[in-house]
């Protein structure tokens, strides 16, 4: 079954890189370029897995993981947090929020896709 | 030795004016005066009786107990029979009007008691009584201190009129007790400066006592203060008109004089105290707690050992003299706090003293009461019975000497140092205060708050180090919260000198400053505090200095480490948001490398890919260098090359390389004719051009015109630069941030828009270190305009 990602972060160049990687992969690929924009997508439209940034405009990565999770509706979509920080504090606040894994830029695809299936399977 | 070459050197330069001469003539001759007057009467015996006239005819008023009459065993209530060969009936007879005669006038006299038994005494041939030659002595000694005290405080203080007036004060107690034992003596008509040197004596003291507070600058520079000396001018002129017959004075016009003299001594007295409980300055509270202390110390013997015996039991104690000789704490006293720098440490030592002094009669008041049972109801006691006593009573004292220490100290402090008492709370207060702290601004506030309300100063400002050799304002109150006094300030502690004395008196520079205070913690400058005069334009004392550098100390701490607190964590946001702005780019290069390496897309795919890589890489390089330019800027380590140069040149060059990276924008160039060269840093200057152009056209995403222009200032020498958007616009809560590292303007509009937000920083400081200034004016939605003012060539550098 093809399973689909929303993929959220304001920087064009790396939204594309990450849609591309995913769009090859055979996933179905939503983006969103803050926070706000992302919870949106995520109430109407199901989504099996999220890769959101923490530094987002308006709305950020914590806040919409927070959201997220609390949300019966939504709160079995998993999340996986990207940052370009790698401070333990990030990981444990990526935590905090509910988020089911963590990865931090710059990072290797391959590294990447794994982590996304592995959240995938235990589903 | 220098110290009195220097006062010979200036008695020489000042002798040669005339006033200073006449003074100088004058002082020499009441000296020499004096001197004669002492030795005249240096070992002359004299009667030392006064007689008065009653009902009954003339009686022995009085003997002195130093006079050969009370040797030769005269005494109160003796009848005169004879005197100077005359029968004493005949004598006396001229001085019926007055009914007062001193024995000045008697070589020789002859007297009755009531036993009908006669006595005699005669000036020839007696030697005086040791105990005369004591009191002569001491009144020497007394006079010689005040002398040398009076001297010594003129020349170390010439132009302080209080040291004058002391000086003058020690004259005439030299003056008065000489001229007195020559009047008794041998010179009957020294009489007349007798009475002139203790009837000027004590307004001489009014006037000092005056004069000496540092707030009463009304007293100083007044003349009509002289106006207390008429009467005793007046008394003066009148005396050898009205108050003096036949060698005697006239006994009402003495009352006259007794009265003025009392009058003086009161008024004194009034202005002694008046100088305690009104003074606004602690020192003037301790300059008279000190001259109290000193007439304490004459006085109080005085009055236990001789006024008092004499009184209750007609005897003295000791003889008048050893008690005389007391008196020299006075001038010793009075100069002392004319002249001393150190209130505070002399205080220190009369305050132990009284606490002391408090506590042995307290501990013995409560000792004798324990003791007292005991002696009242006559118990007989044994040997063991008292060393039993004894220790309880050893025991009870060591228990008690801790609580009744503390208890007098407390009540010591409260009562006769409430402002020592206040000022150790305020520095102990203001310091738990501050520890409690850590932001920035509120310990700034906390420090001036406190200095401004406890000094009630006209206002206070101050400024902590920002950046090497750049310091801002973080916290003002009172006539600094005036932006052109804070501009004031800043331009003199720009152009301050290294070496800062403290407390730096600034104000010939300002007015109405008064001090600049560096702040330092760790060897290190943090901060200085400006302050100005006092409200009430007083001088500061130098309690208030004391306290002054209490504060600085305190204060520097605190800033020092609230100045640690916020570079670590400055630091922290720095290398956080710098590594967040490099991985960024970089994950776009490893990603799209990555797809690159395990896809085989299509030639187009590709191209975009590569091209992907090659931007991302592109602004790396420019992230790296901007961080880069931010650290050399902040270690201080900025180095600029200066060269003259075509402005056109360097403006027309940049445009065209900027120029490429946009085909919507309308670039308009407007360059005045002929302008002076500029003097800039090549790559610098046109790298801040650059960064103006390109955020020109990146926040004015709709296109529009840009306008790049370049006029004479309005200043010489400097020539203004101006790059106008008609884009988003800068909103008043960005611009004031618009020039600090990682500011991005955060609104919708923006996002999409890259940056690394230290562009406007690195411009600002660049062309402020070329010896120019950048600002800008903007509004919302309308556009921005950027300026920069830079020097011309023959500007030497600085504007």
């Amino acid at each position: 079954m093809t399973k689909k990602i929303l993929i959220v972060e304001d920087e064009e160049y790396v939204l594309e890189m990450l849609s591309t990687i995913f769009r090859l992969e055979g996933y179905i690929v939503l983006c969103a370029k803050d926070g706000e924009e992302a919870l949106n997508i995520a109430r109407v439209d199901n989504q099996d897995i999220i890769l959101l940034d923490i530094q987002l405009p308006k709305l950020n990565g914590y806040e919409v993981c927070k959201s997220i999770k609390s949300d019966p509706a939504m709160s079995h979509t998993k999340v996986l947090m990207v940052s370009g920080m790698t401070q333990n504090f990030d990981r444990m606040k990526a935590q905090e929020a509910g988020a089911d894994d963590y990865i931090a830029k710059p990072f290797s695809s391959i590294v990447l896709l794994e982590k996304v299936e592995e959240l995938l399977r235990i589903n | 030795m220098k110290h009195f070459s220097n006062i010979c050197h200036r008695m020489n330069t000042d002798l040669k004016r005339p006033r200073v001469a006449f003074f100088s003539l004058f002082v020499l001759c009441v000296l020499a005066v004096s001197m004669i007057f002492f030795t005249l009467s240096m070992g002359k015996p004299y009667i030392g009786a006064v007689l008065s006239k009653n009902d009954e005819g003339w009686i022995v008023e009085s003997i002195d107990a130093n006079g050969i009459a009370s040797q030769a065993g005269i005494r109160k209530g003796d009848t005169p029979i004879e005197i100077n060969g005359q029968s004493a009936q005949t004598f006396l007879d001229k001085y019926s009007d007055s009914g007062l005669v001193f024995s000045m006038v008697f070589r020789e006299l002859t007297v009755i008691d009531h036993t009908g038994q006669s006595k005699s005494v005669t000036l020839t041939g007696s030697s005086q009584t040791w105990r005369s030659l004591v009191q002569q002595i001491a009144w020497l000694v007394v006079s010689l201190l005040f002398w040398i005290v009076g001297f010594y405080v003129f020349f170390k203080r010439p132009r302080n009129i209080a040291a004058l007036l002391l000086f003058l004060t020690g004259l005439t107690f030299g003056l008065a007790l000489s001229a007195n034992m020559a009047a008794e003596r041998a010179i009957p008509t020294a009489l007349y400066l007798h009475v002139a040197a203790t009837l000027i004596g004590p307004f001489l003291l009014v006037h000092f006592f005056l004069v000496l507070p540092d707030e009463r600058t009304w007293a100083r520079k007044n003349i009509l203060v002289n106006l207390i000396y008429l009467p005793v001018v007046i008394t003066l002129i009148l005396f050898p008109i009205v108050g003096y017959a036949g060698g005697q004075p006239v006994n009402w016009f003495r009352t006259v004089r007794l009265f003025e003299y009392g009058v003086g001594f009161l008024a004194a007295a009034i202005v002694v105290i008046l100088n305690y409980f009104c003074a606004v300055s602690f020192k003037t509270r301790q300059q008279m707690k000190i001259v109290l202390i000193s007439c304490l110390l004459a006085l109080a013997p005085f009055l236990v050992l001789n006024i008092v015996p004499e009184v209750v039991w007609r005897q003295t104690v000791i003889p008048y003299g050893f008690s005389i000789l007391l008196m020299a704490f006075i001038p010793l006293g009075m100069g002392y706090a004319v002249v001393t720098q150190k209130l505070m440490d002399i205080d220190i030592i009369i305050r132990r003293g009284v606490t002391y002094g408090f506590i042995a009669v307290t501990m013995a008041a409560i000792l004798s009461t324990a003791i007292f049972p005991i002696v009242a109801s006559r118990i007989s006691v044994g040997v063991p019975e008292e060393i039993i006593i004894t220790l309880a009573l050893g025991g009870v004292a060591t228990a008690l000497f801790g609580p009744i220490k503390r208890g007098v100290e407390l009540q010591v402090d409260r009562l006769f140092y409430k402002d020592r008492y206040e000022y150790r709370q305020i520095i102990q207060s203001l310091s738990i205060s501050l520890n409690k702290l850590s932001n920035f601004a509120d310990i700034s506030r906390l420090i001036v708050g406190t200095t401004v309300r406890t000094l009630n100063l006209a206002g206070g400002c101050l400024f902590v180090k920002a950046q090497p050799n750049f310091f801002e304002v973080s916290a003002s109150q009172g006539i600094f919260v005036d932006l052109n006094n804070q501009k004031q300030l800043a331009d003199l502690i720009s152009q301050r000198s290294d070496a800062v004395e403290f407390p730096n008196s600034a104000s010939t520079v300002f007015s109405g400053l008064s001090f600049l205070i560096s702040l330092t913690g760790g060897e290190k400058e943090v901060g200085i505090l400006c302050l100005s005069q006092k409200a009430s334009r007083q001088d500061f004392s130098s309690d208030d200095i004391y306290l002054l550098q209490g504060i600085a100390s305190v204060a520097a701490i605190a800033l020092h480490s609230a100045m640690l607190i916020r570079d670590v964590s400055m630091r922290d946001t720095f290398v956080s948001v710098a590594s967040h702005e490099l991985r960024t780019p970089l994950t776009s290069i490893v990603g799209y490398a990555d797809l690159l390496l395990r896809r085989d897309p299509p030639e187009v795919t590709r191209k975009r890919w590569l091209k992907n890589i090659l931007d991302n890489s592109q602004r790396l390089s420019s992230m790296v260098d901007d961080l880069l330019n931010v650290s050399r800027i902040q270690s201080g380590k900025i180095s600029i090359r200066l060269e003259r140069m075509r402005l056109s040149d360097v403006l027309e060059e940049t445009l065209a390389l900027t120029k490429e990276g946009t085909d919507k924008h309308k670039f308009v160039v407007d360059i005045e004719p002929g302008l002076p060269d500029v003097l800039v840093d090549r790559d610098k200057f046109s790298h801040v051009v650059a960064n103006l152009l390109s955020n020109a056209i990146k926040y004015s995403p709709n296109g529009g015109r840009i306008t790049l222009s370049a006029h004479n200032g309005p200043k010489e020498h400097r020539i203004i630069l101006s790059v106008a958007d008609e884009g988003i616009g800068i909103g008043p809560t960005d611009k004031d941030s618009l020039f600090t590292t990682f500011h991005r303007i955060q609104r919708p509009e923006t996002q999409s828009i890259r940056g690394s937000g230290l562009g406007l920083y690195i411009a600002k400081e660049w062309v402020e270190a070329m010896g120019g200034n950048i600002w800008l004016e903007s509004e919302l939605n309308k556009g921005s305009t950027f300026f920069v003012a830079i020097p011309t060539h023959d500007s030497s550098g600085t504007i």
